[in-house]
């Protein structure tokens, strides 16, 4: 998603100006994505340039409003009908730095897994609340977003489930079978636990 | 909201073995877990970690091999059998992932169940039912009999007879797990009401996304609690970012 | 294809089985079409089977209550086959039992040639000429006939001989016979003690040593105390293990006329026709080794020769059926829970490609295969308690040792096709209901509510009615089959009735406590299984109520058309006619040590006095005035019209009994008998006393007395001639109110003089205070005992009550399957509903909660089953009862009506029967909660 997009959507509503985009923007996206004025205004000149939108006579408290030309509603259209590709998205820097963890000495990729998960499963939870805090009927699209990411949230989680699980079937290729020494990196969760 | 007086389910280091010599599963090791009024606590972990064996525990419906269960402070190993199923229908409401009604009684006779069983009057058990009904979403259904029900409707039955009267403790074992997630999601939100108003809940799941109901998760692998979150602050709190 | 008949295209009243399935091929394709179906016919059994076994493995708990409900009637019935079967003896072995080592058993019945059968049984005379009186042979003339080198020894096989047992006189059988002769021994068997050898020894069977309470050694004395003999040997006879005494010849004063001999002997040549037609020629039947095996005739007990006669028969095949209906109404809940537990298979099955027909064979395989098991147990069972129970059978059941270990093939294969017939029955009702199961739900594994089938109770209440019209139609016309055919009729119309009444009590039962409201309803939820069982109890319930009505009802007729014979308490004793007379004194004194007696008076019975005419033929009868004689006979075979006018007519309003039983004892009394015999007031004794004196008669039916008179007829004749010549006097007579007992007429002695009568003491009437016990009877018959033999009688309240134990016997068989019955359903209710005793556990419910539900459950059916069975029953008595009393109601003589009474004391075991399955429930039923683990 972009702010360009976004803000051609808010403008198909009707015209409007600078600071009701930016807080139409803010209460659709639920805060979770704040903009300052300047992304608004460098964003509408851009899509002004490109044709996208055109700007109306200012008005007698000085607000310039804009409005959405024919080839922003073919953009816009064309935005929303196109899958998000998941190579778009940045690099996934989690699982980046859990296969680094697994491969690095002295790294406990349990512990590193275990934290990253509660981390998320609070995450979540805070997502939970929030949306249970809104449910007021016109509260549906930022519940939807919240959605989005509770999934994801639950996605990762249930993906370091199954880490965890992996980890505790792993067995590190070993050099030497007479070492007594396990390798630093894995700690067998049972033998710990019996250990206690 | 906080000290020990609060806990409404307070296990101590509770073992729990099935079986004898080689033969013997270790369902839980060592268990130790508070809830509090007020608090919903959600159980994760894969299927055969103990969880289920945690929720009979708490219920009564099992005894620890060893450790301690209490129940508003109440020692569970100082009730006999009589004294746990009254405990069970005063004190506790209890949600399975299915099998839950009685297919002989209809929905409000099911929801009067407990109360019925404790000795009140006919006429006071359902009102109190079709009360619980309504709080529900069901206020229309009372008198449909389970197999007329589709399984939310059921479910949100169910739930009514666990929250119907004065109840402290709310046991929940995968309730959402026949459910498709809008109607899993509207009972989990029944659950998370009933806590706000002052109930205890333990919740059993195997889905992230329904834990995240929780105020505080543990995960349970192999009979042991492996982690949990930190118990999380208000809606305020949250969206003010300072929860974070 | 569609598994639901009612959803998808239905079939009626097509053109023939194959209109459904597509059999599109003409001529050429017919047979193989044909021959397909006949292998899918074959596979899908051969499937239904399998599973039926599988299922039976998994399901324990089920098989085994279904075998031993199918196994326990096949045992019995095979037990009774078997033991049947031994019993009757084949041709040879009757032969070696008569004949023991002897060649041949000879009886002499005749003095003129006669011929005889190829089995010595049947003979007749030769010449059809009159056959002559037997002639008593010696064994010298039966030597004579068979010629040098033949050995003969006689038996005399039924001989009466009375004995004494302490106070009392023991009429025993007697069987004359040489022991110590080779050929008789060989025909019995010698058990201890050694064989008697003279006519003051004898042997005794066991039963006879057990009866008489004497051992080898002791001695037995005969009734009269003429003679006393030594028991020296015990010895059995096979083919009468009852008491028995040996006797030898000799051993009994001579007169022993019309007792018949057989004569075993021994010949040095073979027994051939030659030898056997000629003992023909001198009157004399031979029953020899050899001759056809006989064709077996079905006959209903051993030692009866006619075969069963049909009514009978019928009679047999219905009370079967009842009993079948009740096996199929106990088997049928466990296939229908069977089949409620494998929906979810049944389904799979519909899903794999099964039709209706298919899914109806998997369930009726099951009772196939059951079936199957327990009639192979029962059977096996049977055969083999019948092998080790054949001592205890022959002593105390036939009363003679069997041939031989033997079953009898043919009926055993019969009771195995039945219990197996049974088994499919059963199944049948829950096969129907899985091929119309729905699918969908099925798959899902909900169940589909049951629907509340008009047409069953229709079909049901028609029947309840057909059957109930055919009881009473029967009952008119007093045919036992009918009657039964009706109720039959009528039971299963009721059991057709049961589920809809179940869902309407259960829609009624929203009011009620917790646990009954559940038992209800899920009896009613699981009809297939509530309806038979509760059936099960009605049907019992109901046939023993009915059954125990109708007794009670006949004991109350009987009470009420019994007459007493003397006032209650006050007792005759009798002597028999032959014997010396007893002083009176005696029998005075006896009377009052040991019976507390009040008056004891002697009666006189008068006869012809021999110095005034004939005495051969002698009657003394009063004459009823012919204007109060009933104009009709009862033997007239009267018209219906002709009833109707005598039952209008006042002469004939005597009871049925009156003309069949009805005579008038008549005794010669000075007056000191009648008040004992008849119990009037004093005043009136005092009355008849004045004239009895005065010379005049007594007569307690007071239609004989016409203006104080009485007319009393003697007709006396020699016999010879058959001629009598009788006599009519007119006797000064008087009739006591309030007289109890039959009709009497007693003389005067003066009275009996002018007759032409004489009379002697005939007995004793003897007045006290209160009914003696047996006790006091002993003692008094012991006093009298050195003067002979006495018989008491004693008058009873009423008549003996004999069927109060049948009565509580009947109720006991029914509260027996009331029980079991409730038991079963209660069990497999308990297993359907595992699931919600777990959820009542997670609900809070206490542990008395579950034996509460189980003592409802158990109620619902016993209880139920109960009401209903006694409800059916009643209605049943008073149905066939009061269509007998509508045709007793035309009828002339008069025939009492059979009162309406309730058999109390056996509704009483049955109200407490489904109590008593409650209770059992209750505390059979673990407390423990299916999730409570808890280890205390």
């Amino acid at each position: 998603m972009s702010i360009r997009h976004g803000l051609l959507a808010l403008l198909e509503r009707g015209e409007m100006y600078g600071y009701q985009l930016r807080a139409a923007f803010e209460e659709s996206t639920g805060s979770t994505w704040p903009l300052n004025i300047g992304q608004v205004y460098t964003t509408l000149s851009r899509l002004e340039r490109d044709g996208l939108v055109r700007s109306l006579p200012e008005s007698e408290a000085g607000q310039r409003p804009y409005e959405i030309t024919d080839a922003g509603r073919a953009d816009l259209a064309l935005w929303f009908a196109t899958p998000v590709s998941r190579t778009d998205r940045p690099r996934d820097e989690l699982s980046i730095k859990l296969a680094l963890a697994l491969t690095t000495p002295g790294v406990d990729v349990r512990s590193v897994v275990q934290t990253q998960r509660a981390a998320t499963m609070r995450a979540l939870q805070e997502l939970t609340r929030l949306k249970y805090a809104s449910d007021r009927p016109e509260d549906l699209p930022w519940r939807l977003v919240l959605d989005a990411m509770v999934f994801q949230a639950e996605a990762e989680v249930r993906w370091l489930d199954h880490c965890e699980t992996s980890l505790v079937r792993y067995r590190p290729p070993v050099q030497d079978p007479q070492a007594p020494a396990r390798p630093a990196g894995v700690v067998r969760p049972t033998d710990e636990e019996a250990r206690r | 909201m906080s000290g020990a007086d609060d806990a409404v389910l307070d296990l101590r280091d509770v073992h729990r073995t099935h079986g004898v010599g080689p033969a013997a599963v270790h369902a839980l090791r060592g268990v130790s877990l508070t809830v509090r009024a007020g608090e919903l606590v959600a159980v994760m972990g894969p299927s055969g970690s103990g969880k289920s064996t945690l929720l009979a525990l708490a219920g009564g419906l099992d005894g620890p091999t060893s450790g301690e269960v209490r129940v508003e402070g109440q020692p569970l190993a100082g009730l006999d059998r009589r004294g746990l199923a009254q405990l069970r229908r005063r004190r506790i409401g209890y949600i399975f992932q299915n099998l839950n009604l009685l297919g002989s009684l209809s929905a409000v006779e099911n929801v009067a169940l407990p109360l019925e069983l404790d000795g009140t009057g006919v006429r006071r058990a359902r009102a109190l039912a079709l009360a619980a009904l309504a709080e529900v979403g069901l206020p229309d259904l009372g008198d449909r009999f389970p197999d007329q029900l589709s399984g939310g409707q059921q479910q949100r039955v169910a739930i009514a007879r666990a929250l119907v009267g004065e109840r402290r403790l709310v046991l929940a074992d995968e309730p959402t797990g026949a459910l498709d997630s809008q109607t899993g999601e509207a009972v989990l939100h029944l659950l998370r009401r009933r806590v706000d108003a002052g109930a205890a809940g333990l919740l059993v799941t195997h889905e992230a996304r329904h834990a995240g109901w929780a105020d505080r998760v543990v995960f349970l692998r192999d009979g042991v609690l492996v982690d949990s979150t930190a118990p999380l602050g208000s809606v305020e709190q949250l969206l003010s970012g300072t929860g974070r | 294809m569609t598994v639901r008949p009612g959803g998808g295209v239905r079939f009626r009243a097509g053109p023939g089985p194959a209109a459904g399935r597509a059999a599109p091929q003409p001529a050429p394709g017919a047979s193989r079409g044909g021959r397909r179906r006949a292998a899918e016919l074959v596979g899908s059994w051969r499937a239904a089977l399998r599973i039926a076994r599988r299922e039976a493995r998994r399901a324990r708990g089920r098989t085994a209550l279904v075998l031993a409900m199918i196994a326990l009637p096949v045992l019995m019935l095979t037990f009774v086959a078997a033991s049947y079967d031994m019993a009757q003896l084949t041709r040879q072995e009757s032969i070696d039992r008569q004949l023991g080592d002897a060649d041949a058993a000879l009886r002499w019945i005749s003095d003129v040639p006669v011929v005889q059968d190829e089995n010595g049984e049947g003979w007749v005379a030769r010449d059809a000429e009159q056959v002559g009186p037997v002639v008593p042979a010696t064994a010298e003339q039966v030597g004579a006939l068979l010629g040098p080198g033949a050995r003969v020894t006689e038996v005399k096989r039924w001989v009466p001989v009375s004995v004494r047992n302490g106070d009392e006189d023991e009429a025993m059988r007697g069987r004359v016979i040489d022991l110590g002769d080779p050929l008789a021994l060989s025909t019995v068997r010698m058990r201890g003690g050694r064989a008697p050898a003279g006519p003051d020894e004898i042997a005794a069977s066991p039963a006879a040593l057990r009866r008489l309470h004497v051992r080898v050694g002791g001695t037995v004395t005969a009734a009269d105390g003429s003679r006393r003999y030594r028991v020296v040997g015990v010895v059995e006879f096979p083919d009468d293990l009852g008491p028995v005494l040996a006797l030898q010849p000799g051993s009994l004063p001579p007169p022993d006329v019309g007792t018949e001999s057989t004569w075993l002997v021994d010949v040095p040549g073979p027994v051939d026709d030659a030898l056997i037609r000629r003992l023909n020629e001198h009157g004399v039947v031979v029953t020899a080794r050899g001759g056809p095996e006989e064709s077996r005739v079905l006959t209903l007990w051993p030692g009866t020769n006619s075969g069963a006669d049909v009514n009978e028969m019928g009679t047999g095949v219905l009370v079967g059926g009842l009993g079948l209906l009740e096996v199929v109404l106990l088997v049928g809940p466990a296939f229908a829970v069977g089949v409620r537990r494998r929906r979810r298979d049944l389904a799979l099955v519909a899903v794999a490609g099964g039709d209706a027909a298919q899914l109806r064979r998997v369930v009726l395989a099951d009772g196939v295969v059951l079936g199957c098991l327990g009639a192979v147990a029962g059977l096996a069972l049977g055969v083999a308690a019948a092998f080790a129970a054949r001592p205890l059978v022959e002593q105390y059941i036939f009363g003679a040792r069997f041939g031989g270990y033997r079953c009898w093939p043919v009926a055993l294969v019969v009771i195995a096709g039945v219990a197996v017939l049974a088994g499919v029955l059963a199944a049948l009702a829950p096969a129907w209901t899985a091929a119309r199961q729905d699918v969908v739900a099925g798959l899902a594994g909900r169940r589909t509510p049951p629907r509340n089938r008009g047409r069953w109770l229709a079909v049901g209440l028609a029947l309840a009615a057909g059957g109930a019209a055919l009881a009473a139609l029967g009952a008119a016309r007093t045919a036992p089959t009918v009657i039964l055919v009706g109720l039959i009729l009528g039971e299963l119309g009721l059991v057709f009735c049961t589920p809809t009444l179940i869902g309407l009590l259960a829609r009624l039962g929203r009011r009620l406590p917790l646990a009954p409201r559940i038992a209800l309803r899920d009896a009613s939820r699981n009809r297939a299984s509530a309806a038979p069982a509760i059936s099960a109890v009605m049907a019992a319930v109901a046939a023993s109520v009915a059954l125990g009505s109708y007794l009670a009802s006949e004991t109350a007729r009987g009470a009420l058309s019994y007459q007493a014979t003397m006032p209650t308490g006050n007792l005759q004793v009798q002597q028999p006619p032959d014997q010396r007379p007893v002083p009176p004194a005696v029998v005075a004194e006896a009377a009052r040590t040991h019976l507390d007696a009040d008056a004891v008076a002697p009666v006189h019975t008068p006869t012809c006095d021999p110095t005034r005419g004939a005495t051969v033929i002698c009657e003394i009868v009063p004459v009823l005035p012919p204007e109060r004689t009933c104009p009709w006979q009862p033997s007239d075979g009267l018209s219906a019209a002709d009833r109707r006018q005598a039952r209008a007519d006042p002469r004939c309003q005597l009871r049925a009994r009156d003309y069949y039983g009805g005579y008038v004892q008549v005794m010669v009394d000075d007056g000191a008998a009648l008040p004992i015999l008849t119990g009037v007031a004093p005043a009136t004794a005092a009355t008849a006393n004045a004239v009895l004196r005065a010379g005049g008669a007594v007569v307690t039916d007071p239609r004989y007395v016409v203006h104080g008179r009485v007319a009393v007829a003697v007709d006396r004749g020699d016999g010879e001639s058959r001629s009598t010549d009788g006599t009519v006097s007119l006797l000064t007579a008087y009739a006591p109110p309030g007289a109890v007992g039959p009709a009497r007429l007693l003389l005067s002695p003066a009275a009996a003089s002018r007759l032409g009568l004489t009379w002697s003491v005939s007995s004793w009437a003897v007045s006290t205070p209160a009914t003696p016990d047996e006790r006091q009877q002993r003692t008094f018959s012991a006093a009298l005992r050195p003067y002979g033999s006495f018989y008491l009688d004693v008058a009873q309240v009423g008549p003996p009550a004999e069927d109060a134990p049948l009565l509580l016997l009947l109720a006991a068989a029914a509260g027996l399957i009331t029980v079991g019955a409730a038991g079963i359903a209660t069990g497999l209710a308990a297993a359907e509903g595992r699931a919600d005793l777990s959820t009542l556990a997670a609900v809070g419910a206490s542990p008395g909660v579950r034996r509460l539900l189980a003592l409802c459950q158990a109620g619902v059916i016993a209880g139920l089953g109960s009401v209903l069975g006694i409800v059916a029953g009643l209605g049943t008595a008073v149905l066939v009862l009061s269509s007998t009393n509508r045709r007793y109601a035309a009828s002339w003589p008069i025939e009492d009506p059979y009162p309406l009474v309730v058999p109390w004391s056996a509704l009483g075991v049955l109200v407490l029967v489904p109590l008593v399955a409650m209770l059992g429930a209750g505390l059979f039923t673990r407390s423990r909660l299916p999730v409570e683990r808890r280890l205390d």
